[in-house]
């Protein structure tokens, strides 16, 4: 059984640094009825430049373009299993945590959250995740 | 197949925030033969509050609060397959490490272990965890 790449338009690509040689990142990987998906951030999906904005702004946006890979996997928010969030700041946890409870109102997932360095400068968040599939 | 989430009396809540909307995070997802453990740190099962200490003892309420949601959910320390570390100092890495391999005697789980800054003040240490089912 092969590793199956998701590919979304609609979604960043992931480890993009201009110029250099493709890139060994796929958006998300489905190996059997799991699905890993890469770190993404607060960028646009069509020209991946950075979506500058505050807290809410940005994880509304990464969350964005989470969802879209899913959709691409044919999976949603319901198949979320796991998710990681990385904070640049952590003092920004509460209204980060606020979005995160709206945007994912009645469904549950587990998540780990801490603070660490983003490499990409001007993100300020950064979220992936595993989806499994019946 | 659903998600089933695991809901431990006797662990923390993940990310709670007081005066919020409901969370939408789980301590802990099963779905088939997987489940996923939330981040958890030395915060007391009953009141939520962070309990403060040196790396040791926060190291070992953190484990515990672990292991009060995979034994919710019918685990022990012998279904975990993956574990994922948090230190707020790499500086206490010797102490939480013997601390650790005390905890888990006679068990072999693999681990990843990295500084950074969990988003709860006082919390200095944050653990989850993937477990797996017969």
């Amino acid at each position: 059984m092969p590793k199956q790449i998701i590919t979304s338009s609609k979604a960043p690509t992931t480890g993009f640094t201009p110029g250099q040689a493709v890139s060994p990142l796929a958006q998300a990987i489905r190996f059997g009825n799991m699905l890993f998906v890469s770190g993404t951030g607060s960028l646009d999906p069509v020209t991946g430049q950075v979506v500058p904005g505050d807290i809410v702004v940005q994880t509304k946006q990464t969350l964005d373009n989470l969802m879209s890979v899913l959709e691409a996997a044919g999976a949603t928010a319901k198949n979320i299993v796991n998710m990681r969030v990385i904070l640049r700041d952590v003092a920004d946890f509460p209204r980060f945590n606020e979005t995160f409870r709206e945007y994912f109102a009645g469904e549950k997932v587990t998540r780990t959250c801490f603070g660490g360095v983003l490499h990409r400068a001007g993100t300020d968040v950064e979220i992936d995740c595993v989806a499994m599939f019946d | 197949m659903p998600k089933q989430i695991i809901a431990s009396s006797s662990a923390p809540t993940p990310g709670a925030t007081p005066g919020q909307a409901e969370s939408p995070l789980a301590q802990a997802v099963r779905f088939g033969n997987m489940l996923f453990v939330s981040g958890l740190g030395s915060v007391d099962p009953r009141t939520g509050a962070v309990v403060e200490g040196d790396i040791a003892a926060q190291t070992r309420l953190a484990l515990d609060n672990l292991m009060s949601v995979l034994a919710d959910a019918g685990a022990t320390a012998k279904n975990i397959v993956n574990m994922r570390v948090t230190l707020r100092d790499v500086a206490d890495f010797p102490r939480f490490n013997e601390t650790f391999r005390a905890y888990l005697a006679g068990e072999k789980v693999t681990r990843t272990c990295i500084g950074g800054i969990p988003n709860r003040a006082g919390v200095n240490v944050q653990v989850d965890c993937i477990a797996m089912f017969d």
